[in-house]
């Protein structure tokens, strides 16, 4: 996979259709370029994952494989990690003088 | 330079050492003015060239073989001005996946003494199939002759170019507002010892000044089209208010520590109008109307 473009802290997009340095992958997997997006929302963080395909097949393909299933569940499991990071960061922020 | 990793079998490669300034290729690559005239191997043409230079952004040609078009849209994947561009048909504008890529190309520029640019492309595939395929449809013939036309085209330019740079200790915005600001432009635009006197003022993407710029005895009729105007470039076409062909005239405006870069490059229509313009210091009056806009725009 390759990371195309990392905005901090809003967006993210890359891709199994290359690897690092600009390789193009023979058979990627699922043959995708995927864009996150992060947006302040109240409450916490809208959070949307897109998966651009070249053709319909590929993108059916990716359905059938539980695209919303396995990307979900990713999905929950970042939330949970990130609110154990958001209670860790808010006591250290507590302890530390803000620059 | 960070050094790009090659796969005998799936990559094929050209370097050339061209005897041009590495900016001015760097400008032939991006500017869509500039690649039309040297891409491919004459007598074909480029027939549309649309360059959003920034990763994620269209670099769409179409090519016309003997009159039939072929099209060529992609995308550029990494962008580091003066030193690397990086495009694919891997996906089109807004990282779409295309169905059929071919291939992926990193383009290099590197200083090796003034005035000659090592130059090399590394053009990357998925399979040894479709490097074959490419080094069959001819590769090194067509980059090859592409690079010599880019030389050529950088050496005509340069031949025609004028340009100087200075730092203005104010931010971009500011500056931008002294080429924009009618009651601002009139009192800095000319050399020392030059007024300007405006007949028609209209600063905006699409409009025009028409003046007489007036010293040492003589008045000149001057006439600007503004092409562009936007906080990091500023385009327009200068004449004498006449029929002819018309200078180009590009300003770059780059944040830089301590205020903003402004880079000035006249283009001429051919090679005797610089001869003519050096005739009579055009790149020293030029610097002596930019610290005037210095002057001003440090106080505004």
């Amino acid at each position: 996979m390759m990371i195309m473009c990392a905005d901090t802290g809003q967006r993210l997009v890359f891709t199994d259709l290359m690897t690092a340095g600009f390789r193009p992958v023979a058979e990627p997997m699922f043959g995708f370029a995927a864009e996150i997006t992060l947006t302040e929302a109240a409450g916490g963080t809208a959070y949307s994952a897109t998966a651009r395909h070249a053709r319909s097949p590929d993108a059916a393909r990716h359905l059938e494989m539980e695209f919303h299933d396995g990307w979900g569940t990713v999905a929950d499991q970042l939330t949970a990690l990130a609110a154990t990071l958001w209670s860790c960061r808010s006591a250290a922020r507590f302890a530390t003088p803000m620059p | 330079m960070t050094s790009i990793d090659l796969d005998p079998e799936l990559d094929l490669e050209l370097v050339r050492d061209l005897k041009a300034p590495r900016a001015l290729l760097w400008a032939c690559w991006t500017d869509p003015k500039h690649l039309p005239h040297w891409f491919v191997p004459k007598p074909h043409k480029v027939a549309t060239c649309v360059l959003d230079v920034r990763a994620g952004g269209a670099c769409n040609t179409t090519f016309d073989i003997d009159g039939t078009l072929m099209e060529n849209n992609g995308v550029y994947l990494e962008v580091i001005p003066g030193e690397k561009l990086v495009f694919t048909d891997t996906y089109t504008a807004g990282w779409k996946p295309a169905p059929e890529p071919f291939m992926t190309a990193i383009i290099t520029f590197e200083d090796l003494e003034p005035g000659v640019t090592r130059y090399r492309a590394v053009v990357r595939h998925r399979s040894k199939e479709a490097a074959e395929n490419h080094r069959k449809m001819g590769f090194f013939d067509g980059w090859g002759t592409a690079a010599g036309q880019l030389e050529a085209y950088a050496q005509d330019l340069e031949t025609r170019q004028i340009t100087i740079s200075r730092l203005i200790k104010a931010p971009p915005a500011t500056v931008l507002r002294c080429w924009t600001d009618p009651t601002i432009l009139a009192k800095w635009f000319g050399p020392e010892g030059f007024s300007c006197e405006t007949k028609e003022i209209e600063l905006r993407e699409g409009g025009l000044w028409r003046f007489d710029m007036v010293g040492h005895g003589q008045t000149w009729a001057n006439r600007h089209r503004y092409l562009v105007m936007r906080l990091d470039r500023i385009e327009f076409l200068m004449d004498a208010d006449a029929e002819g062909d018309p200078m180009r005239v590009e300003i770059m405006l780059t944040p830089e520590p301590g205020g903003t870069r402004l880079t000035q490059t006249i283009t001429f229509p051919d090679a005797s109008g610089r001869v003519a313009a050096m005739g009579y210091q055009a790149d020293a009056k030029g610097l002596e109307t930019l610290a005037k806009l210095a002057a001003i725009a440090e106080r505004l």
